[in-house]
């Protein structure tokens, strides 16, 4: 399965993706520059993370207009997978793409730390390699990673399923306590109604390698590869 | 030569778009900067809020149905976001 990771101009996880992504058997990826306007011979796209645009505006809100996007509309449009990290999730809400926004994380502060988060149900294809329930081990580095979606959004998210990951603690219960951002219902990670789209905060790129303290991040990929 | 009376001299028409939080939204800016100001004596304030303004200088002919839509899709995001277009004449 080939990816391409997207480039933006203040994309910074772009190399990460692509390195981990190709130490995986049956993975490949080639970097995408956001001025191209083809996404053929892919079958999957990663929006990684970073700065674009400086976070001018809004995160993400400038990328949103970025020629690649429109060709990243009809890949999704078409079925196949898209999966945006950090930078990448607040694009793709930002676009349209998926529901709610990122704002300003509750505390003010920048934070850059392992996460527990649980996984709501292990039938997407975003999770297919993991179990519901399973904690995964991930870092989140964010400063605008408060998931925020208005109480109609939400119920609507819930009610289809679309949540994939909560922040929680090291026993796989959803606190307050637990919830680094002041995301609403602590969520982490959501997919689309037709489940092909996936946007997470977390960073499941830098998890790859027992060198950097946890491999759960490689669920998050071969999940997309099962 | 002050930004307005530039304004005046060339005859430039402008356009103010002001972008605030949706009162849902938290904003924690906001609520830093009440308790700053509370350190400075303003005491029983109620909510602050932060937002932000974006001057533009307009071409002649300016079309406002634009320059709508340019604050709905891109200068703010309406789900967390209120924006407030003014022209302002020369």
């Amino acid at each position: 399965m080939k990816f391409a990771v997207l480039r933006f101009p203040g994309s910074n996880c772009d190399q990460d993706c692509v390195h981990s992504l190709n130490a995986i058997p049956g993975a490949s990826a080639d970097y995408v520059w956001h001025k191209d306007t083809s996404l053929a011979g892919f079958d999957a796209v990663v929006v990684p993370g970073g700065f674009s645009y400086g976070d001018y505006l809004r995160c993400g809100a400038i990328a949103r207009f970025s020629p690649i996007m429109k060709a990243v509309q009809e890949f999704a449009a078409s079925g196949a997978p898209v999966i945006g990290i950090c930078n990448g999730f607040q694009i793709l809400c930002e676009s349209g793409l998926l529901p709610g926004a990122l704002v300003r994380n509750r505390g003010l502060h920048f934070v850059c730390e392992h996460v527990s988060l649980r996984v709501e149900r292990d039938d997407a294809l975003f999770t297919k390699a993991t179990r519901t329930g399973q904690i995964l081990n991930i870092p989140i580095a964010h400063g605008e990673g408060c998931y925020f979606a208005d109480d109609a959004t939400l119920s609507d998210l819930n009610a289809h399923g679309q949540v994939l990951l909560r922040y929680c603690d090291g026993n796989g219960n959803v606190s307050d306590a637990a919830n680094p951002n002041g995301s609403r219902e602590n969520i982490a990670g959501i997919r689309n109604r037709a489940g092909n789209v996936f946007g997470l905060m977390p960073h499941p790129e830098r998890a790859c390698d027992p060198l950097l303290g946890s491999t759960d991040g490689l669920h998050v990929f071969q999940s997309i590869l099962k | 030569m002050s930004a307005a009376l530039r304004n005046e001299t060339l005859g430039l028409m402008k356009a103010l778009v002001t972008v605030m939080p949706k009162p849902s939204v938290l904003d924690p800016q906001g609520a830093a900067a009440a308790e700053a100001m509370r350190h400075h004596g303003l005491e029983n304030a109620g909510r602050v809020r932060i937002g932000k303004v974006i001057e533009i200088e307009l071409p002649e002919g300016a079309d406002e149905a634009l320059l709508h839509e340019i604050s709905r899709d891109l200068l703010s995001n309406p789900v967390i976001e209120d924006y407030e277009l003014k022209v302002i004449q020369p």
